[in-house]
């Protein structure tokens, strides 16, 4: 497990009561935490105390939660979670698009904040590089055999649906855009083909997944994208 | 095709040539029945023939016929014949009486025909007019008004005319129909001013076209160029008057289709009022009861101390679902109101029922909790072109009413499958069925009437159930199960599925 004890998490939220409760979850999980009321201040702390993490709330009044993310991305690749009141995914996509890293739907529990949090600040350190294999449920998916075996028997896995499993496990716990992907998988020239996403997905469901109509490791974020999750 | 100006045949030179070809001919006729015929009658007859002649070639020629029809009265019927030589005197009276009369005849008999002419005019424009105002008073759309006006103006042989309308920022855009030689500046800026210009006109009155504004009670509506027909349409009082005429019903009418739209703007704002009235008054109805509930879990946990254990997260666990559940109605009735109104377009893509299916059932994963669902989709169930958030929210909201009315141990279920090119899914359980006659009131709960103190919130999701299923074009309905239970029908109509290239199979991977 990455000690991730000594980071810093900068919050950038204009309503107290919200900031106070994400305050406390993070500051129990044992981080420190950065707090930032407005989109002017919360690029000055970033710019100064250089956070491991940027929490941001997508609904600030004084600005575009996805100019905020482009000005810091021109800079930083410090990981942004954006909090989004769910008024309309298109926000949550474009701040994603634009470099967020993830984002979490307002009202939304701790569990759900820290599990987000620590996905995100997994991606900056070390991660599927160093892994051999990943395991999840009775799968396994052997990176340096490239292989894949469910309950023990091997899984016939095509080419590209083995690049789109990979893609997804390399950000474990952390959703990625269907621009994103199709990008990564197929190429920039398939961004608007999100089709052959939903046909591979399918595919990696049926094989994978245990209950496919009730997956547990290849989520999807509707309107969004893809999340796996250990 | 212009009419014919009734003086005109008088300014032919053949007219003159008939006129005395009638003359002489008149002569022929009333030559051969003399000596048969007195005298006094042949001059009668002659004087008589002028009529036909003042009535088919006007005032000129017919004055030219009696004039010669006296020569040859004079010539061939009074002593002594073929001579111009008069020997009773008294016949230079009756020639005298002869040709005043005759002129008198030939002016007022074609004076009399010019009028005619005239009326005739008058009243067909007078009829087109009245046919105009007919068809503008059931014009419902600017674009009807035009063609109107434009067909009129051009049957009435005015020219060709077009009729420009403004934008919202009074700017007059081009119309689909071309008029080459239309300058839009100078429309623009009669219709700023309120002014007309152009042939016809004393501004720019070298133009060739002419610019006439569309001015009603209260402002300027629109323009009205003409191309005139040739260079002396406009050139009479008369039709320049005709013209504004037609463009004063014109105008009219345009203030008329303004001030419906306004009306209907206003309707739609009243509408969308109550509306948003409606789910309000929902929206404190049914969020009445979890927040009842979550204060009562909040006070029991924050004043007792003997709280512990199972007890203590069973009453957590029912806060956390009381204030999802919250915020589920929320977003309902939110997405009710901007669907609505519009607000919020239908983004379509293709999706994955299995896809959607999956992700409502995580949305309510602890409500399902422990819970039969049983998922069948058919294998090759297409994809669907739909927007997904909506139709998750659609099957969100039938496994929540469902997970509301159906005992724990029940069974429920979501079954998928193709009939031609619609998709059929059916959501079904084993509970106690619905009540009530008329099922397809449940999807009407928070339309006009009143707000169904039912269950909280089911009312409510069935009616975007509705919505949302409507807006892609497909049907839902309710029914009991013959063995028991209730379903939920959606069907959807298929799209062609998009196409895709399967990658070349290479076996297990290596």
């Amino acid at each position: 497990m990455n000690d991730t004890t000594s980071m810093s998490i900068l919050i950038v939220e204009d309503e107290k009561e919200i900031r106070r409760f994400v305050r406390g979850a993070l500051t129990d999980a044992g981080w420190k935490v950065i707090e930032a009321g407005t989109h002017h201040d919360g690029l000055l702390e970033a710019g100064t105390r250089k956070p491991d993490l940027i929490i941001l709330d997508l609904g600030l009044p004084d600005g575009d939660g996805v100019d905020f993310i482009r000005e810091l991305r021109s800079w930083s690749t410090c990981p942004v979670i954006v909090l989004s009141a769910r008024i309309d995914e298109t926000d949550k996509v474009r701040a994603l698009d634009a470099g967020a890293d993830d984002y979490i739907e307002k009202p939304f529990g701790v569990g759900e904040l820290l599990a987000r949090v620590r996905a995100s600040l997994r991606r900056t350190h070390p991660g599927l590089d160093e892994k051999s294999a990943i395991h999840f449920d009775d799968v396994v998916v052997d990176l340096a055999k490239r292989q894949v075996t469910k309950a023990g028997e091997p899984v016939h896995i095509t080419p590209i649906e083995y690049r789109l499993l990979t893609a997804l496990l390399a950000h474990p716990g952390k959703v990625l855009t269907h621009r994103q992907l199709l990008k990564d998988v197929w190429g920039p020239g398939f961004i608007e083909h999100n089709h052959y996403l939903r046909i591979y997905m399918g595919h990696l469901r049926h094989k994978l997944e245990t209950d496919p109509t009730q997956p547990r490791h290849l989520l999807t974020e509707t309107g969004v994208g893809y999340r796996f999750v250990l | 095709m212009p009419p014919e100006s009734p003086t005109e045949p008088s300014h032919l030179p053949h007219s003159y040539l008939i006129a005395a070809a009638a003359s002489a001919l008149t002569t022929a006729l009333l030559f051969t029945l003399f000596p048969r015929i007195e005298q006094a009658n042949v001059a009668m007859l002659f004087l008589a023939a002028l009529i036909p002649v003042a009535m088919k070639l006007g005032r000129g020629p017919a004055s030219l016929c009696a004039i010669l029809n006296v020569i040859g009265f004079d010539a061939f019927f009074i002593e002594p014949r073929f001579t111009f030589v008069v020997e009773d005197l008294r016949f230079w009276i009756t020639f005298a009486v002869m040709l005043v009369v005759g002129l008198l005849l030939a002016n007022l008999t074609a004076g009399l025909k010019a009028q005619a002419s005239i009326a005739t005019e008058r009243e067909r424009k007078t009829r087109g007019l009245y046919e105009l105002a007919r068809r503008l008073g059931a014009a419902l759309r600017n674009e009807q008004i035009a063609e109107s006006v434009e067909e009129l103006i051009t049957e009435q042989g005015l020219g060709d005319a077009v009729l420009l309308f403004p934008d919202e920022h009074r700017r007059l855009s081009p119309t689909q129909k071309r008029m080459p030689m239309l300058d839009l500046h100078l429309a623009q800026w009669c219709f700023d001013e309120g002014r007309s210009a152009g042939i016809a006109t004393s501004t720019l009155a070298a133009g060739p076209l002419h610019y006439l504004p569309l001015t009603a009670s209260v402002r300027t509506r629109g323009m009205l160029v003409l191309d005139p027909a040739d260079s002396r349409s406009l050139e009479s009082a008369e039709q320049l008057q005709h013209l504004q005429t037609i463009a004063a019903l014109a105008a009219n009418a345009l203030e008329r289709t303004h001030f419906v739209a306004v009306a209907q703007d206003t309707l739609v704002q009243i509408e969308s009022q109550r509306m948003r009235e409606m789910l309000l008054a929902a929206l404190s109805h049914d969020l009445r009861t979890p927040i009842t509930s979550i204060m009562v879990i909040a006070e029991t946990l924050a004043t007792s101390d003997t709280v512990e254990g199972e007890a203590r997260t069973e009453l957590l666990t029912s806060l956390r679902r009381q204030t999802q559940g919250m915020a589920r109605l929320v977003t309902n009735l939110l997405d009710m109101a901007r669907l609505e109104t519009g607000e919020r377009p239908l983004r379509l893509d293709w999706q994955s029922l299995e896809e959607i299916i999956g992700s409502a059932r995580q949305a309510l994963a602890d409500q399902l909790r422990g819970r039969k669902l049983t998922v069948n989709i058919t294998p090759d169930f297409p994809l669907l072109h739909a927007d997904g958030v909506l139709l998750e929210r659609v099957f969100v909201n039938l496994l929540e009413n469902a997970v509301k009315y159906v005992p724990a141990d029940m069974h429920m279920g979501i079954s998928a499958r193709t009939e031609d090119d619609t998709a059929v899914i059916e959501v079904w359980d084993e509970g106690p069925g619905m009540t009530g006659r008329n099922l397809e009131r449940l999807f009407h709960k928070f339309t006009r009437g009143a707000i169904e103190s039912s269950v909280p919130g089911v009312g409510l999701g069935l009616t975007i159930c509705r919505a949302i299923v409507d807006a892609h074009g497909g049907a839902i309905s309710a029914a009991n199960r013959p063995d028991g239970g209730a379903s939920i029908e959606i069907r959807l109509p298929l799209s062609k599925p998009p196409e895709w290239t399967q990658e070349e199979e290479s076996g297990t991977h290596e």
